[in-house]
């Protein structure tokens, strides 16, 4: 009996081992993506004269809460709004979109089909940056330059690649028969879409929402280039304000990167099911 | 009454290579009719063809007498219940049933009382809300039939519909198809299967299948006809052994002589040549002719019979016990044993000699190309 017990006990032991291990490298995880997290808003919370003359990492000796003060009443909320809908507008541009190209790549049968998902799929491969000046030139020549509009065009086109590659790819796992019964039941192709692939792709649309709108919200080039007043600046712009040409207001730039950072978490906190489900999205069948 | 005509039917996706061809079937009025064949012989495909969901590459489909060819599956008055039941996930039992009323405009309460007519019927009004993922194999399977009654169509079709449940639903649900299909006596209903079973429970009419270089050279349809007459007269050799379970036994022989009454056929035996010698009973025989024998399992009686047949001694190779019969493995000098279907009590055992009675009436003939060779009218 002896000997039959041993190999229990010795599991048990690589078990207990186990899980301290995962345990130790999940601790030393959420200390890594923390840490900044952490860095940025502690630093938030000091004075200029404290960032200088403290360490890095140490803790506030006081709690200075005017910048975050200064941000709130400066240009913060026009700029939360011009992102929210900037933002906001795009990504229901880019559902619409990349969804009825994904159903039509995925299950529409036409000439040059796979032709055309490729050389979609290839716009992944075009450097952002290459694009700018050409934009930049037809926004002015639009009359958009300058308005929130201006960036809701160059947003949507450039994420367009990945979302319908994603979603088409999500298309193709629904199973070919509830198309067929819908077809039996007196759904045309946009019924189909509309009434069945469309609700039966929540978690790609999820996906590609998060994916897209955390990208957006923190983009800072296009936005940087295609507007130039307050009034029409998204967030990643706000930094702006508290940055001279020869010196920075860096606590106060630091409660600008917290607070834009703020949404991202609420939605993040309320939503993580969501998302996570959205990531996952495809890997199993059922 | 509805009846369903395929003429010259063809299914080519690589051009010009078949993969269904030739179909020339009627499927009479309100019949239960089933497409029954081996895996690749195109039986669901050619269903799809009937609903409007394949294309038909050549032929011509009549429903009801007009031609289908070019009408939209929802036009045809056809429903289907599909082999992994295809029900909208993110709508309720009643939302997937209602569907296709709400497409077609019917007014809502008339689509409340067909739904709700139709759940009573399927023994699912307790469901009618929940999500499809909340139900069970058997549940799904009901709520797809439930989709397919409501739209009351002319034409049933069935898509291996009970072959993702387990044995035991499966024939429960077997005898509620086929109650359903009596209630519904305007509907005409195709069935798909590759279980035979399930194809002479259910069908007034089998139209059995061919795949591959068979189907190439004779066309897909191998024989069409009741359960019975293709059970008992099977038109060749695939008919024969694709129908009955173990399949149909088959021994090379020659006609080694024959007069009007008598046929002697000269077998290859475990012990060099043998001779059986039967009552005539085909036509057309030649000193010299190559055939095949053809037994099934259960016809096989033990023991010596001679006013039955001519009997076989054999050794037995192996014994497998299912309590109302067995079956006996015996051996036959060729790569497959011959099976013997017989009584579960006083069975022999591996290595004991058993005597095997091939009843006359019970054999069949075919020739070279694997065709039957006809019985005389006597």
């Amino acid at each position: 009996m002896a000997s039959l017990d041993r190999p229990v006990a010795s599991n048990a032991v690589v078990t207990t081992g186990r899980r301290f291990g995962f345990g130790a490298l999940a601790a030393l995880w959420l200390a890594t993506t923390l840490a900044p997290l952490a860095f940025v808003l502690m630093t938030s919370l000091k004075s200029q004269q404290e960032l200088f003359d403290s360490a890095v990492w140490a803790w506030p000796r006081q709690v200075d809460s005017s910048h975050y003060r200064a941000v709130l009443q400066g240009g913060y909320f026009t700029y939360l709004r011009n992102s929210a809908f900037v933002v906001g507008v795009s990504i229901a541009l880019i559902l619409a979109t990349s969804a009825m190209a994904a159903y039509a790549l995925a299950r529409l049968r036409f000439r040059f089909n796979q032709l055309l998902f490729s050389l979609i799929v290839a716009g992944l491969i075009v450097p952002l940056h290459v694009t700018l000046v050409p934009i930049y030139l037809m926004t002015r020549s639009l009359g958009l330059y300058d308005t929130p509009f201006a960036l809701i065009g160059p947003y949507v086109a450039t994420s367009l690649p990945v979302s319908i590659f994603i979603m088409t790819e999500f298309m193709r796992q629904i199973p070919r028969e509830l198309e067929e019964a819908a077809e039996l039941d007196g759904c045309g192709p946009f019924a189909i879409f509309w009434k069945v692939f469309f609700p039966l792709s929540g978690p790609g649309l999820a996906t590609i929402a998060i994916y897209n709108g955390i990208n957006m919200w923190n983009e800072f080039i296009f936005a940087y280039v295609l507007t130039s007043s307050t009034s029409n600046r998204t967030l990643p712009l706000a930094l702006w304000d508290f940055q001279g040409q020869y010196a920075s207001n860096i606590p106060a730039m630091l409660a600008v990167v917290t607070l834009t950072s703020l949404p991202l978490i609420v939605a993040y906190a309320f939503g993580q099911e969501r998302i996570v489900k959205g990531m996952m999205a495809g890997s199993l069948k059922g | 009454m509805t009846q369903i005509s395929l003429r010259g039917i063809q299914k080519n996706y690589a051009a010009d290579v078949p993969v269904i061809r030739d179909v020339d079937i009627d499927i009479p009025a309100g019949s239960f009719c089933v497409f029954l064949g081996p895996s690749g012989c195109g039986k669901s495909t050619l269903l799809r063809m009937v609903a409007g969901i394949e294309s038909i590459s050549a032929g011509e489909l009549l429903i009801g007498g007009r031609r289908m060819n070019e009408v939209p599956a929802a036009l045809r008055q056809v429903a289907m219940v599909f082999q992994n039941y295809a029900l909208y996930p993110h709508m309720s039992v009643y939302e997937n049933m209602a569907f296709g009323l709400r497409q077609a405009r019917v007014d809502k309460a008339e689509i409340d009382r067909r739904v709700r007519a139709a759940a009573e019927t399927l023994q699912i009004v307790a469901l009618l809300e929940r999500l499809p993922k909340a139900l069970s194999g058997g549940q799904r399977q009901r709520v797809a039939i439930g989709r397919a009654i409501v739209r009351r169509p002319h034409v049933f079709l069935f898509d291996e519909p009970l072959s993702n449940l387990d044995a035991a639903l499966r024939v429960h649900m077997r005898s509620e198809i086929a109650r359903l299909h009596r209630e519904f006596d305007h509907a005409s209903a195709v069935y798909v299967t590759h279980d035979q079973t399930e194809a002479m429970a259910l069908a007034d009419q089998i139209v059995l299948l061919r795949s591959g270089d068979d189907m190439l050279r004779h066309g897909s349809v191998a024989q069409v006809g009741s359960p019975l007459a293709l059970y008992h007269q099977p038109r060749d050799r695939f008919v024969a052994g694709f129908l009955g379970s173990p399949r149909m036994n088959f021994l090379p022989a020659m006609v080694d002589s024959l007069t009007e009454n008598r046929l002697a056929l000269r077998l290859d035996a475990p012990a060099g040549s043998e001779t059986l010698t039967l009552r005539n009973a085909w036509q057309g025989l030649a000193p010299g002719q190559p055939v095949s024998l053809g037994i099934r399992p259960e016809h096989m009686l033990p023991g010596h019979h001679p006013d039955a047949g001519a009997a076989l001694s054999r050794a037995v190779l192996q014994v497998e016990h299912f309590g109302d019969c067995c079956h006996v493995y015996v051996a036959d000098g060729h790569a497959q044993p011959l099976i013997a279907k017989l009584p579960d009590r006083d069975t022999p055992r591996p290595g004991d000699t058993l005597a095997l009675t091939l009843p006359v009436h019970a054999c069949h003939l075919f020739d070279e190309a694997g065709f039957a060779i006809a019985r005389s009218a006597a």
